[in-house]
């Protein structure tokens, strides 16, 4: 059974994931602009979103998901 | 003599809150009928109309017609007739026999998508109603579900959308009671057919599968992958198996032609527009997921909401547009109904406590949510709403809510929608339905196949649909079309007559016809400026 604390810590993971990706497309030089565009300010919002989201999660402790 | 002075009786003040509430429910559920019985008018208007409302209505009907004849759908787009659909078979399959029956016509299709639709709002007041056990906030949401524009605008066409939707919806609802104790298990069954159903319906139903399995990851994370890996052969294998019949065209056509650029802004504006358009049921519904992953278990539903909200951004991809919200409107139809009940039956519950102050408090909540929530959805039905300015049902509510007759920003002045500018929504009107004819005079009068951005002029005329065009321009402009063989066709005038909506072919291609054709009429239609071209005599 999936804890909160699990879906809580995945969500964390999952958050990091989506900001960090977001940076890392202008280091990696994808896409057709350069700069910090306004789709990669929203992906971020939503990162963050997401991160904060688990990370609320996690003090729930072993109830279920 | 004892001499009485007259007095009223006190209103009883329980009464009066009563009198209000029903007073209340019953306007905006009227104001909620009164968009569902536009999009009744909307859709007998289309069932009537022969031509294409939308472009890509004549299309999914020509897919039906091939598979009807034993013929493939993904072929070759360099070759005569050009054509290949971009879309899975399931659909244009189940159609097939109806097409077969009737004849090549667009009603069968759009009594289809009206039929989808009616299924969708059953099944969100089934869900509603079995999780709360209660009516009125089963009914609101579903209600709200037909008074959304992007429903009302594409629920009535011939496109394959709502059936995905349908088929997503389901496999979503059957999942929900996997924790069946005796018939768990075939509703996982009954679950995964409906998924799979969706997936082969459209593309974009990866939502759908990714919330049931998801959810079942939740509750029974061993049965979700054993199941999930299943489930994966079997729709590797039918995706393997349409490559390998069509040649490769299956995934050239589906998934290759799809990928289409992404224009962020667009994305961005569908969504603030979306969020605009149906505010109420967005924050019930995120109110209903927050107290699912914060107070509760976390359901099938919210995170069919969540990831339903996420998808919404492929709206952003060149072609894409409001519909790909459809889904989301659906999952925050459900929320906010769940939430709803849910808030009232906990209310109730604390109303029959002992201790006399949380009663007293809870006795309040649930006068508070008798005013409120009637109150909300009346709100959300005048955030939604659209109607025919010239029809006879619908004009006298045009004029008690005063809304212009004329107005700049609207595609057809007969028509009135909060979306603002749409192309879609307006009833045609038999000016329209002559015009049309026209057209097809044209395409059965001139020898020679036609070349025709909307396949019904072509279907009409007894004659093949001959190119894709926005089929081709993707594919073109991924690179992966060759335009020899159709320039050449152009440059011999191989067609008889050429018919424009709004150009959408690669551009070496305009620009032989260009070359070769020269427009002879022009016949407005339905709102839009169709060009007729005919071949420039030989020097």
């Amino acid at each position: 059974m999936v804890t909160k604390r699990m879906a809580g810590i995945a969500l964390v993971g999952l958050g990091l994931l989506i900001v960090v990706a977001t940076i890392a497309v202008d280091l990696a030089g994808v896409g057709k602009w350069r700069g910090f565009g306004p789709s990669q300010r929203a992906a971020v919002a939503v990162g963050l979103a997401v991160l904060l989201a688990g990370a609320a999660m996690i003090p729930l402790g072993d109830r279920p998901a | 003599m004892t001499a009485y002075a007259p007095h009223r009786r006190p209103a009883n003040p329980d009464l009066l809150l009563r009198w209000l509430q029903r007073s209340l429910l019953v306007l905006a559920i009227a104001a909620l009928l009164f968009l569902f019985l536009v999009y009744l008018l909307y859709t007998a208007a289309l069932l009537r109309f022969p031509f294409d409302y939308d472009q890509g209505e004549g299309f999914e009907l020509w897919d039906a017609v091939l598979f009807s004849r034993g013929m493939w759908i993904y072929r070759d787009n360099a070759s005569y007739p050009f054509y290949a659909s971009n879309y899975p078979p399931l659909f244009p399959l189940l159609l097939a026999p109806w097409v077969r029956l009737f004849g090549p016509r667009l009603w069968i299709g759009r009594l289809w998508s009206f039929g989808t639709t009616l299924v969708i709002g059953g099944t969100l007041f089934w869900i509603i109603y079995r999780e709360t056990r209660d009516r009125v906030a089963a009914l609101l949401p579903t209600l709200a579900f037909f008074a959304s524009n992007y429903v009302y605008h594409i629920g009535p066409l011939f496109r394959l959308h709502t059936t995905m939707v349908m088929f997503g919806l389901l496999g979503v609802a059957t999942m929900a009671r996997v924790e069946d104790p005796h018939r768990g298990r075939r509703y996982l069954w009954l679950s995964l057919l409906f998924l799979l159903l969706a997936g082969y319906t459209k593309q974009l139903a990866f939502d759908a599968v990714l919330a049931a399995f998801l959810f079942l990851f939740l509750r029974r994370p061993r049965q979700a992958i054993l199941y999930g890996i299943g489930f994966a052969l079997v729709v590797g294998a039918i995706f393997l198996g349409l490559n390998v019949a069509t040649d490769g065209q299956w995934f050239l056509n589906t998934i290759r032609a799809n990928a289409n650029p992404f224009q962020p802004g667009q994305a961005l504006g569908i969504y603030r527009q979306w969020f605009g358009l149906h505010r109420v049921i967005i924050l019930l519904a995120l109110a209903y997921t927050l107290y699912t992953f914060y107070l509760d278990r976390i359901t099938v539903y919210s995170l069919y909401f969540l990831i339903a909200v996420g998808k919404g951004a492929l709206s952003g991809k060149w072609g894409a547009g409001p519909a790909y919200f459809t889904t989301a409107i659906v999952a925050a139809c459900i929320g906010a109904g769940l939430g709803l009940g849910i808030l009232r039956r906990w209310l109730r519950r604390q109303a029959e406590a002992t201790d006399g102050r949380r009663r007293s408090l809870a006795q309040t909540g649930l006068v508070l949510w008798g005013l409120l929530v009637p109150l909300l959805f009346l709100y959300q039905a005048r955030l939604n709403l659209h109607l025919p300015l010239t029809h006879p049902l619908t004009r006298p509510v045009a004029r008690l809510l005063r809304i212009p007759e004329q107005a700049p920003n609207r595609f057809r002045q007969d028509y009135y929608d909060t979306v603002g500018y749409t192309q879609l929504g307006h009833l045609p009107t038999a000016e329209d339905i002559r015009a049309g004819w026209h057209i097809v005079d044209w395409v059965t009068n001139t020898p020679g196949p036609a070349w025709s951005e909307e396949a019904m002029f072509e279907i009409w005329a007894g004659k093949e649909v001959v190119t894709n065009p926005t089929q081709l321009y993707n594919l073109y402009n991924a690179g992966l079309l060759q335009t020899d063989e159709m320039i050449a066709m152009i440059n011999r005038r191989a067609f008889g007559v050429v018919i424009f909506r709004a150009q959408f072919y690669p551009p070496p291609v305009l620009e032989a016809i260009g070359q070769n054709y020269d427009v002879v009429e022009h016949v407005p239609m339905n709102g839009f400026l169709y060009a007729i071209l005919r071949p420039k005599p030989n020097p």
